[in-house]
């Protein structure tokens, strides 16, 4: 295939992914609400569509519609490069996930490398945007985001190299052929823990949603956000959910394997699975204290993903 | 392998020129929509409706330093052991020993903090 035509292509998935994580945004805030309110005895959002279910779509028209409002004293490149390094990472990372059969963007042979890379560059962005916001709020919330960032992603990098030892290989699509047997939880569950623990963190969510602790620094690094730019950092957030979970069950979880249903729909009942226990622990758990945080990161997670990598090891031993 | 390689850098950059350029023609293409009534008062920084108390480019605490340090630290073991993971199963126990032998040498660099107290969050 000659370049062009790869590029294109490259083009038009590009424009599908960013397609499908609207859409899924969509779902997934009303799911979110519904299962909340569940969870909390509410009934959640009831008036617009039947039984609530256009809400999100009437909150996404009236955010596109928002006045853009930027603090006189912002600095204007690094206030819009902000949203935009936060949002456009973790749509990013979707191209290697294999839904099932040809249904992956691009088969990448360092594809598990490439889907923890290019989620980090989300950090640049949260640090620009609480720094260019000129709020005090702002700038704390990026800081303390940054340095959870961080932290965390060390424990998820290292929980994730172990499927890597055991499998072999890279690519997201052969992690999936060799888990054609037995699925890496029973091999790994103490990676499985570690990984989903840590994205929790890495995307921000309760109980690691420390830069938006809206009860100290009210909404962190958005605070001076509104309209669509505020709306970017939450299709991150949910961009990064649904990755986070399918990648999860891509490397514990066998993925698309199952039998009789198709491998898509079981990729997306097990994503599904997880992003429900993500919603769930959102309504059970408090917030972390921000020295708590990152204590548990340095202190019992960074150990415990070293451990359990000469364990990893000795696994694989006795695979082999 | 290179023009594999070269193919699929191509098809990242289409794909990260969509992603980029989506969002960024949304927020164009709306401000035809959107109103836009500038007011001195929406230009401050919101402060829980007190004027800023202090100015926000100040010196930061020195921990968040520590913990960047001690970050690109274990970062960069991540990724070396992420370059040799794919081949460790056919290293045998020699090659298992001399990763084993790297992880620990960085562990102890992580207990040197603990004890030097840069893991202290204050």
């Amino acid at each position: 295939m000659s370049h062009l035509l790869t590029f294109a292509l490259g083009l038009l998935l590009g424009a599908v992914a960013f397609t499908i994580v609207g859409a899924l945004t969509a779902i997934l805030v009303l799911t979110e609400r519904k299962v909340g309110a569940r969870i909390q005895g509410r009934v959640g959002p009831m008036h617009t569509g039947p039984q609530g279910s256009l809400q999100t779509i009437a909150d996404m028209v009236k955010l596109v519609m928002k006045e853009d409002v930027r603090p006189a004293r912002a600095d204007a490149v690094a206030f819009g490069l902000g949203p935009l390094l936060v949002a456009v990472p973790a749509i990013l990372s979707l191209a290697v996930i294999p839904f099932g059969g040809p249904l992956i963007m691009r088969d990448l042979n360092v594809g598990v490398l490439y889907f923890l890379a290019v989620p980090g560059v989300t950090v640049v962005g949260l640090l620009l945007a609480g720094w260019a916001s000129y709020d005090n709020y702002s700038f704390l919330g990026g800081l303390r985001s940054s340095a959870q960032f961080i932290s965390y992603e060390i424990p998820r990098g290292l929980a994730v190299v172990t499927v890597v030892m055991l499998a072999g290989s890279l690519s997201t699509v052969d992690l999936l052929e060799a888990q054609s047997r037995v699925p890496y939880i029973v091999l790994l569950p103490l990676s499985f823990l570690i990984y989903a623990i840590t994205s929790l963190a890495e995307v921000n969510r309760i109980p690691f949603d420390i830069p938006e602790a809206e009860s100290e620094l009210v909404a962190g690094y958005h605070t001076e956000y509104s309209g669509f730019r505020w709306a970017l950092f939450f299709l991150a957030e949910y961009a990064g959910l649904f990755a986070a979970s399918a990648f999860g069950a891509l490397l514990f979880l066998g993925g698309g394997n199952g039998p009789l249903l198709p491998a898509v729909v079981w990729l997306i009942l097990k994503t599904s699975a997880l992003m429900f226990v993500g919603i769930w622990i959102r309504f059970t758990l408090p917030r972390f204290r921000a020295d708590q945080l990152m204590r548990l990161a340095w202190k019992f997670f960074l150990p415990l993903s070293l451990a359990n990598l000469v364990l990893a090891a000795l696994v694989m031993k006795a695979v082999a | 392998m290179g023009g594999m390689y070269l193919s699929d850098v191509v098809f990242l950059l289409g794909f990260a020129l969509a992603v980029v350029s989506l969002p960024v023609f949304t927020l164009a293409a709306f401000s035809l929509l959107r109103p836009r009534h500038p007011e001195s008062l929406k230009g401050e920084a919101y402060e829980s409706g007190m004027p800023q108390a202090s100015i926000p480019r100040r010196p930061f605490h020195m921990a968040y330093y520590n913990f960047a340090l001690v970050f690109i630290v274990f970062e960069v073991e991540t990724l070396l052991i992420f370059a040799i993971a794919p081949v460790l199963r056919d290293a045998g126990w020699w090659g298992l020993g001399e990763v084993a032998s790297f992880v620990v040498m960085v562990t102890l660099g992580l207990a040197y903090a603990w004890r030097k107290g840069a893991l202290v969050w204050k």
